[in-house]
């Protein structure tokens, strides 16, 4: 427990300094995990974060699991025009040698249920299950995009 | 992979699809030159057909409200984790920033929820007035929803649930529809994600109104 308090206070210092919050598993690294604050109402939410797969071999993100929500489903958008349509992915093809960037928009960790609203400020953990890599928890900063569009 | 490429060119087909579409639509009114936007100016501006819906406070929301001030109007729903509230964000920040300039009193920001099954009024008030608390919300009856969708070239499809789903999705326009202080269509704005893009063109939309008035 006070293992976990000292880890949040030192992200939260580490993401509140603007330096990239990163989680390394196997041959891949997450980098800063984060969500969008949510309404009181909202009874969904979205996680983006960066997998950098420079050094790897070939993978894919096959689930996502959280407590904050009933649910945790991949997500991506599909842009017709000017029209967004939100589906649900089985998996995430992670490809050795490349950099996949989850963001609004696009690739997103949907949370569906909600336990509560996600509050700026506040992190929570979230665990990603890579094949080879194998699985990560890493703890999502819940505020604005901490990277570029 | 053989599916992963004919997903990019039937993707690549839909959207120029799309586009020609959405060209197609405005195309007897569309002026390209000026003012530049990222989107549609429409020139001269279209009437807007009355509706009948309802607002997050359970007052009417009618033609009438669109009138003497400018309106953003944003189709969208609450369960929307990602597009919607990235765009409502985004409508704040364009608020704030014509509130420093003190050119925000007369601007109003709708979202119009497709998802009346899902979205009360209550849950439309405390999801917009998160974002913004002088941002409102309506909805309606299906039909309504439709009357206006239909005259913005806003396309929106509510899907069944896939078997085992406890929620559905929705396709939709994210488009920002812009309408003038005489209650007509002068705009479709559909690159949001900057917010420097969007005040540029807010402003150049209704410095060019301003002018003509004059």
């Amino acid at each position: 427990m006070n293992h976990r308090l000292l880890l949040l206070v030192i992200l939260s210092l580490i993401t509140a300094n603007g330096f990239a919050a990163e989680f390394v598993v196997g041959n891949l690294t997450v980098k800063n995990p984060w969500s969008r604050p949510t309404p009181p109402v909202a009874n969904a939410g979205a996680a983006y974060f960066i997998v950098d797969n420079s050094q790897g071999q070939d993978d894919r993100l096959l689930s996502a699991e959280a407590e904050i929500s009933a649910r945790v489903e991949l997500h991506t958008h599909l842009m017709d025009g000017d029209v967004v349509m939100m589906r649900k992915l089985e998996t995430v093809e992670v490809p050795a040698g490349q950099t996949v960037t989850f963001q609004p928009g696009g690739l997103h960790i949907m949370f569906i249920g909600l336990e509560g609203p996600l509050v700026e400020g506040e992190t929570f953990p979230l665990t990603l299950n890579f094949e080879q890599a194998g699985a990560v928890t890493v703890e999502v900063a819940i505020g604005q995009q901490p990277y570029a569009k | 992979m053989r599916n992963k490429q004919l997903l990019i060119i039937a993707l690549g087909v839909l959207s120029i699809a799309a586009g020609v579409g959405l060209g197609r639509f405005f195309m007897p009114t569309v002026e390209s030159s000026k003012p530049e936007i990222s989107g549609i100016y429409i020139s001269p501006s279209r009437e807007v057909e009355n509706f009948d819906l309802t607002n997050q406070s359970g007052e009417p929301f009618t033609h009438a409200a669109l009138k003497d001030r400018w309106s953003l109007l944003f189709f969208g729903y609450t369960f929307c984790p990602d597009v919607c509230p990235a765009t409502l964000a985004q409508l704040n920040q364009l608020h704030n920033r014509l509130a420093a300039q003190g050119v925000d009193a007369d601007v109003t920001v709708w979202m119009i929820s497709v998802d009346p099954a899902r979205d009360t009024e209550e849950r439309l008030k405390e999801y917009t007035a998160f974002f913004n608390p002088k941002f409102g919300g309506a909805t309606g009856e299906r039909e309504e929803i439709d009357k206006l969708a239909k005259q913005f070239g806003v396309y929106y499809k509510i899907h069944d649930p896939e078997p085992g789903a406890d929620y559905y999705l929705v396709d939709h326009s994210a488009a920002v529809i812009v309408i003038n202080p005489d209650a007509r269509l002068q705009a479709v704005l559909t690159e949001t994600s900057s917010t420097d893009n969007l005040v540029k063109d807010f402003l150049a939309i209704r410095t060019r109104y301003d002018d003509t008035q004059s």
